[in-house]
């Protein structure tokens, strides 16, 4: 996931879009040594672990679990992957600066 | 990296070889003097012992490479000793031990054939046991129509409101899957063949098949259903995770409003969901494991 991950956050630099995680990593300083490390840049919320307070909430059972809001914050696609998660945000962002 | 690993591996194998004899001589018994019960426990616990030495091995690697080798070579696989474990069933199917046994099979193995096989001898030989509410719970991640069939009999013939409970909720939660991948093919045509490919054709037959509307409608009535008569089973366990698949449905679906996350990030500045309105948001729950 990182790479795709990377690539879409690099070539969205500049349009309103923004890649948010929820980690699942029971040991947070470890977590931010891999972030350094595998270059992840984006914010996440801290869930402790997979029975976190959001994960819970949110009914998350598998990971990596992703959700797609449009710019109103409506929840318009969910587990989209690679090339449908590019299209998907694509998408989002043409009806985003079309306007309303 | 390599030669210290190579090393500790040489050690641990070197110190398994020493004990495998020790123990050899230790236990006299030869194999077929042990009951199909006492194999059958050999074999479960056998598998857990190795898969916690494996999971602490894990925990140890340090890096990438070590830990893809670990998982290629040291892995223990649950394939081969469900194999033995049907074999020991088969033989005494109506025995508390084989229960164990097919129990332990449905939890742990996620091979078509294995799967039915087994919840063709727990519903011929046990199914008013009161021991299946842990298999329901387990088996609500299970695409396979046997697990579907076997929640379905579950509900019908099981006297024991708790095994009965969890049947509805794993019922529902394996339509949930299903409906899922039906609005996944529905999107996606070009993707049914891969689906019969990774799933299995009796998998595909019954997504072709499926009214999507019906199916959802299905799954609110069943967890409707947990709600209204299995509230207080295991002290409101079972009533807590049918009240999470209740808010999915009510305010997670394609359509709804995001609910706000309100929480600290990774450095332990608070932040909120709603901050970032007016952008396209990509939420991503992830791990790093």
């Amino acid at each position: 996931m990182y790479p795709h991950e990377r690539s879409l956050v690099q070539r969205l630099a500049n349009k309103p879009f923004a890649l948010l995680g929820i980690n699942s990593d029971p040991d947070r300083e470890k977590l931010k040594e891999t972030m350094k490390e595998k270059g992840i840049t984006w914010r996440s919320w801290y869930d402790q672990n997979t029975s976190g307070p959001i994960a819970t909430q949110w009914n998350v059972h598998g990971w990596p679990t992703i959700y797609v809001l449009d710019a109103k914050g409506v929840i318009r696609y969910k587990n989209v992957r690679e090339r449908e998660l590019d299209e998907a945000v694509d998408k989002l962002l043409a009806e985003a600066e079309g306007g309303e | 990296m390599h030669g210290p690993w190579a090393d500790r591996m040489r050690g641990r194998v070197t110190r398994c070889v020493a004990l495998t004899l020790a123990v050899g001589l230790v236990v006299p018994h030869a194999r077929g003097q042990e009951s199909p019960g006492e194999e059958l426990k050999k074999l479960i616990d056998g598998f857990t012992q190795a898969q916690q030495a494996f999971m602490s091995e894990y925990r140890e690697a340090k890096t990438d490479e070590e830990r893809q080798k670990l998982i290629a070579e040291k892995m223990p696989k649950a394939d081969g000793v469900a194999a033995q474990i049907m074999q020991l069933a088969a033989k005494t199917p109506a025995d508390a031990a084989s229960l164990d046994g097919l129990v332990w099979v449905l939890q742990n193995v996620r091979e078509p054939k294995t799967t039915a096989e087994a919840v063709r001898l727990v519903l011929e030989h046990h199914a008013g046991s009161d021991r299946l509410a842990g298999v329901c719970r387990v088996m609500a991640t299970q695409l396979a129509p046997e697990a579907e069939d076997l929640m379905r009999a579950l509900i019908e013939k099981n006297p024991h409101r708790e095994v009965q409970g969890w049947a509805c909720y794993s019922l529902a939660r394996q339509l949930k899957q299903r409906a899922e991948l039906v609005a996944f093919v529905t999107q996606r045509p070009d993707m049914k063949e891969r689906l019969a490919e990774f799933y299995g054709s009796g998998l595909a037959d019954r997504i072709a098949k499926t009214d999507a509307n019906r199916l959802n409608a299905e799954i609110e009535e069943l967890l409707g259903r947990v709600v209204k008569d299995y509230a207080d089973v295991q002290n409101g366990t079972l009533a807590k995770s049918v009240e999470r698949e209740l808010f999915e449905i009510q305010n997670l679906a394609i359509g709804k409003s995001a609910p706000e996350i309100d929480g600290e990030d990774v450095d332990g500045v608070v932040f909120k969901l709603s901050e970032y309105r007016g952008k396209v948001v990509v939420l991503d729950f992830w791990g790093d494991w």
